[in-house]
């Protein structure tokens, strides 16, 4: 039953991919100005025969429903294409940039998890306390503050006050993994500073409505102990509903990440993305696209397995 | 790790410095170079390719002078050209140019410089096929012949006087070898030069990482072993990266970053940074409002070019002409730019003459800017208001960069900005904006005595004459208020640490005077 669940969701994603590379292609042809600009500068006009022997060498030249389908059939065979700008493959590009937004995104849920849900459940604990109460101020200033505030001021205030915290080192996976994740820390910690209090106002609500049911009320009265309840008994129930936020949440995260890498001098796949855009690079661009695209679809998907997991009843 | 360390101990080295315990160590180091280390610089952007013929994003140049260098080079103040990879040049007459190229020249793969490479350079960039921008530069290159492997004679089809200078800049003429080309089919992962330091690895938006090119040919240089230019696009990020260490180099724009860098030690900015990137503000003459010369001269007439300097920059700019003070000697000194006609603050003036033209209740119109470079949104806002004095009320339209090139070059908006980008020779850019042939000429200027003027420019080989002439076509763009030039300014505001010695700023934004700088441990 689950593979026919999960076979169905996979064909559905074909649609939505296709429909994601049309938009994707359409919008960006309707950027104003276009790559041979970018290259050729301001000082070449984009009627001239330099702009023209430029554009012929791209293949823009070619009406753009011919463009798309070209682009459409390499795509189809696995093959992203070739950046217009610095003629690298786009695969290989995405490939280069994507471990550092996994990586960060990656470690931005970890610390909401592990922050947010004890957080929540300590709260739901304690409700109309004053600790509750300051968790929850806490929580509202961190879903209040944007990330690009948050991010601008840690990186102004580590390297005023703690300069020997090396912000911007460079990142290399393959050598020096500690160092590269050690790097990614604190831009992943701006990173989730939402997201933890997204978390733990989940947690704490669904702890609250889960605490107020009969079988918690036929649990106490059978004397089981306070904390088995909360954890056994409430938390686990309370989970599922979190499980959806979290979907929701890395999805919010991947695009979060677009401002976070720019601040911290970060490779990863916001900042190719930006580059693409501001150079007009259209393969790339297209190519990134697509790529985020499935991501946040298979994450949606992922959130849905997990449903069948946590509750079989779905 | 090793590279944080190192520069840990960096800073605790000159905190003891600053105690005074290391401080004639310190001294003694800076009197004599030292081999070795390796310079971090903040990199302001990526580099969209690293061929040197195919972008004309400074990003790239950035780059591709370092490992690239050209026949002829700048001085060091940027004033004059000397030779370089050719040992000596002749002009035979204005239309041929002989070159004897330097003994033992070696490419980054090992290769030899000879004179097949100099050519192939010129036809590859001629060539439609490899799409340059440089292609009609020069296109009055006829032929090229190289008698043997060092002589190099080029021959033109016209007296083409800005020649030599396009010779000298490594954005035009990089000199690239043959067989390297022949080899990796393309240049746009990085090639071998003939520059101080080869090319180790490209990572795009992360990093470009340079070692030391053993085979240079100016004896003992480079001093450094490495640099790095890591890519941190945002520009708060870039003063906080210098200010922890993890960078030794970098620029800024915004006047009150630089300030924020300034006032601490430790850190070393040019004195007297060089005023050469010109505001340009188009305005459209082949439409009304700006199609009459009494409306253009009103709007010149209503700006007060010192306030822009010090409310923008906070000074750190200057009044200027088309052709930026810097440019010298052909650009008008800011003292001087007052003297041009219409240049100076007069509202009643321009009241009169806007009445004349039939609008004593002024005009409204449209300013297209892009905050790209943010203080021309602020130069836009300011004119906003000096204008509106004289009834010009101006709606500003902010596009994003790509967007504004497309509204400045197809004169899309009645008024629109851009900055100049500096180039080697003074023509360059007004040739462009106001001959009549041009095809990126926003303000659709189209004036014989101009082009007269550009034509006897080409033609003079002699460096008075070609003053005299482009001092006429500074007073005549002022006269016919064509375009307004609010200020120049330095493209950016170059901040290094103190422990890099040796090093100058160069009026072109050009970092090539690293092959003779040197870190202090």
């Amino acid at each position: 039953m689950l593979s026919t669940f999960l076979l169905k969701r996979l064909t559905l994603l074909i649609p939505v991919l296709f429909g994601m590379s049309v938009v994707s292609f359409s919008l960006v042809h309707l950027i104003p100005g276009d790559v041979v600009t970018v290259i050729a500068g301001a000082e070449i006009a984009a009627d001239s025969e330099e702009a023209m022997n430029i554009r012929r060498s791209l293949n823009l030249d070619l009406p753009l429903p011919v463009q798309y389908l070209r682009w459409i059939t390499d795509v189809l065979q696995r093959d992203l294409g070739m950046s217009l700008v610095n003629k690298s493959s786009v695969g290989q590009e995405i490939v280069g940039h994507i471990p550092v937004t996994l990586a960060l995104t990656g470690i931005a849920m970890l610390i909401s998890v592990i922050i947010g849900i004890p957080a929540g459940v300590w709260a739901a604990s304690r409700q109309g306390r004053p600790s509750d109460f300051s968790l929850r101020i806490f929580s509202l200033a961190g879903m209040a503050i944007p990330t690009f505030v948050a991010s601008v001021t840690a990186v102004l205030f580590f390297s005023l006050f703690f300069p020997q915290v090396q912000l911007f080192d460079r990142l290399d996976f393959a050598n020096d993994f500690h160092g590269a994740i050690g790097t990614l820390l604190l831009p992943a910690a701006v990173l989730s500073l939402s997201s933890i209090s997204t978390i733990m106002r989940y947690t704490r609500g669904a702890m609250l409505e889960v605490m107020r049911e009969p079988y918690i009320t036929t649990a106490r009265a059978k004397g089981a102990a306070p904390m088995r309840i909360l954890l056994k008994h409430g938390l686990r129930t309370a989970l599922l509903p979190v499980v959806t936020a979290s979907g929701l949440i890395a999805a919010q995260l991947i695009s979060g990440v677009v401002v976070v890498e720019q601040v911290f001098g970060l490779p990863g796949l916001g900042q190719l993305m930006l580059s693409a855009i501001s150079s007009r690079d259209y393969t790339l661009i297209q190519g990134t696209v697509i790529v985020v695209g499935a991501m946040v679809v298979l994450i949606n998907l992922a959130v849905d397995l997990a449903y069948q997991f946590l509750d079989p009843r779905i | 790790m090793t590279l944080t360390r190192r520069s840990f101990l960096y800073s605790s080295a000159s905190m003891l410095a600053v105690a005074g315990l290391a401080t004639t160590a310190a001294q003694a180091q800076d009197s004599s170079p030292t081999r070795g280390g390796t310079l971090v610089i903040a990199q302001d952007s990526n580099p969209p390719t690293l061929d040197p013929q195919k972008s004309a994003a400074f990003a790239t140049t950035n780059v591709t002078e370092l490992i690239y260098t050209c026949l002829l080079r700048w001085n060091a103040g940027g004033t004059a050209v000397e030779p370089d990879l050719a040992e000596s040049y002749e002009i035979v007459d204005p239309k041929t140019y002989s070159f004897t190229l330097r003994e033992g020249v070696t490419f980054h793969n090992g290769e030899v410089l000879t004179s097949a490479d100099v050519r192939f350079t010129f036809e590859r960039i001629a060539s439609p096929d490899t799409g340059s921008p440089w292609k009609s530069i020069f296109a009055s290159i006829e032929s090229i012949e190289t008698p043997d492997d060092r002589k190099v004679i080029f021959h033109l089809s016209e007296p083409f006087a800005p020649f030599l200078n396009y010779l000298a800049t490594v954005k035009y003429s990089a000199i690239i070898n043959k067989k390297d080309v022949t080899e990796r089919g393309d240049l746009a992962a990085g090639g071998a030069g003939t520059g101080p330091f080869k090319l180790d690895s490209f990572k795009s938006n992360a990093s470009v990482l340079l070692s030391r090119h053993d085979g240079y040919y100016e004896k003992g240089l480079p001093y450094l072993d490495a640099i790095e230019l890591r890519i941190i696009t945002d520009e708060g990020s870039r003063a906080a990266a210098l200010r922890s260490g993890s960078a030794a180099m970098s620029w800024v724009i915004t006047p009150e970053v630089a300030d924020q860098l300034t006032q601490r030690s430790g850190f070393v900015t040019p004195d007297t940074p060089a005023m050469i990137r010109a505001l340009l503000i188009e305005l459209d003459q082949s439409k009304p409002p700006f199609d009459d010369v009494r409306v253009r001269r009103a709007f010149s007439m209503a700006i007060n070019r010192q306030q822009i300097v010090n409310v923008v920059w906070r000074g750190r700019a200057a009044q200027s002409a088309s052709i930026p003070p810097a440019q010298t000697p052909y650009g008008v000194s800011s003292q001087d730019v007052a003297a041009l006609p219409y240049n100076t603050e007069d509202l009643d003036a321009a009241r009169a003459l806007l009445a004349e033209a039939g609008y004593a209740d002024g005009l409204d119109t449209t300013f297209s800017v892009s905050p790209l470079t943010l203080s021309d949104v602020t130069v836009a806002q300011v004119v906003q208001q000096q204008v509106a004095r004289i009834g010009i009320r101006i709606k500003i339209e902010q596009k994003e960069w790509g967007a504004l090139l497309r509204d400045f070059q197809g004169t899309l908006a009645p008024i629109s900005m851009a900055g100049l980008a500096p180039a080697p020779d003074p023509e360059a850019n007004l040739r462009v904006r106001f001959h009549s042939a041009s095809s990126v000429n926003p303000g659709k200027t189209k004036d014989p005595e101009l082009d007269a003027l550009f034509a006897r420019g080409r033609a003079a080989n002699d460096e008075e004459e070609r003053v005299a002439v482009y001092r006429a076509m500074q007073e005549r763009i002022a006269d016919q208020a064509y375009a307004i030039f609010p200020a120049a300014s330095p493209m950016f505001l170059e901040v290094w640490s103190d422990k890099l010695k040796g090093y100058k700023s160069t009026p072109f934004g050009q970092r090539v005077l690293l092959r003779e700088s040197w870190l202090t441990r």
